[in-house]
């Protein structure tokens, strides 16, 4: 019975291994205030750019949104995500995550 | 002096080519904007320190009753109003500094002051800025910029931006004193460049390269 625990035991955490990062990861939606001009707004790019956590970002100009894939749930809190849309110039709506 | 400025500016052309109005960017963003017309050009490095004032310096080369009159003056540059809205960003921004002026052979001390007012939505853009570049010599020069442009397309974040704009110049010190430029400005990514032609003929280019 230990024995076949131990391999149960063994076989997830060889799943878990394997398991894709992107399982892990968040997808986080901020709206912006101010983000009128894909030329300023590239420094918000920039700027999550740079973050390790950061896996993908997309700026959506039609509805103010800046769209942030994390590679792992959790990884910027609110407070750093409206710390890095100010530093931008600009100012957060609303933070969302899915 | 004149070499040391044209190479500069030559070099920045070719990295870059760049003037929207913004001296201060984003925290640690670095802004590189040169500007020609055939009787002054210029060139803005800054570097924003945060995203509300920014270190820098301005290298001017201008033709004055005659001569050339070059300044070299190190500035500081402070966001003092920005009020973003979800479909609108104004800003006024004012600049300072303290430098030198090579005119007819002559170095003096030069002081310069601006202020720069913008307003811009997705489709419309006015821009008001004023600025003096002032010498303990003979060299005191003066310029006052009124903007109106607009997009004529919606463009996204990836995408060609195209702006139409109407620029009015009031350059006291000038044969011409009122100067009027259509331009057209296109920006991609953080390429940004203008290209417009006075009404008398006269080249204007500019722009903005910020990394």
């Amino acid at each position: 019975m230990k024995t076949k625990n131990k391999i149960n035991a063994l076989i997830i955490a060889a799943i878990l291994a394997m398991t894709p990062s992107s399982l892990f990861a968040e997808e986080i939606t901020v709206t912006v205030k101010g983000m009128v001009c894909s030329f300023c707004a590239q420094g918000i790019k920039k700027a999550f750019g740079s973050k390790e956590e950061v896996d993908n970002i997309n700026v959506d100009l039609d509805n103010k949104l800046v769209a942030i894939t994390t590679k792992n749930a959790g990884s910027l809190n609110d407070e750093t995500v409206t710390q890095i849309v100010n530093d931008a110039g600009y100012d957060v709506v609303k933070i969302e995550r899915k | 002096m004149l070499k040391k400025l044209s190479f500069a500016f030559v070099v920045t052309c070719l990295t870059s080519l760049t003037a929207l109005a913004h001296p201060v960017s984003y925290k640690d963003g670095y802004g590189i904007m040169p500007e020609y017309t055939p009787d002054r050009q210029e060139i803005e490095l800054n570097y924003s320190v945060t995203s509300n004032y920014a270190i820098g310096v301005y290298l001017v080369d201008a033709s004055y009753k005659g001569s050339d009159a070059t300044y070299i003056i190190p500035r500081f540059n402070y966001k003092l109003y920005r009020k973003n809205e979800l479909e609108s960003q104004t800003n006024l921004y004012v600049s300072g500094g303290a430098g030198t002026v090579d005119y007819k052979g002559e170095d003096d001390l030069a002081g310069f002051a601006m202020f720069r007012a913008d307003y811009e939505t997705r489709r419309i853009y006015t821009l008001l800025s004023g600025q003096t570049l002032q010498s303990s010599g003979e060299s005191d020069i003066n310029a006052l910029r009124y903007r109106a442009g607009f997009a004529p397309y919606l463009a996204g974040f990836n995408d060609l931006n195209t702006w139409l704009i109407a620029q009015v110049e009031y350059l006291p010190e000038s044969e011409d004193e009122w100067v009027v430029t259509p331009l057209v400005r296109l920006f991609y990514s953080n390429y940004l460049v203008e290209i417009g032609s006075s009404t008398k003929g006269d080249l204007f280019f500019a722009g903005i390269f910020h990394f």
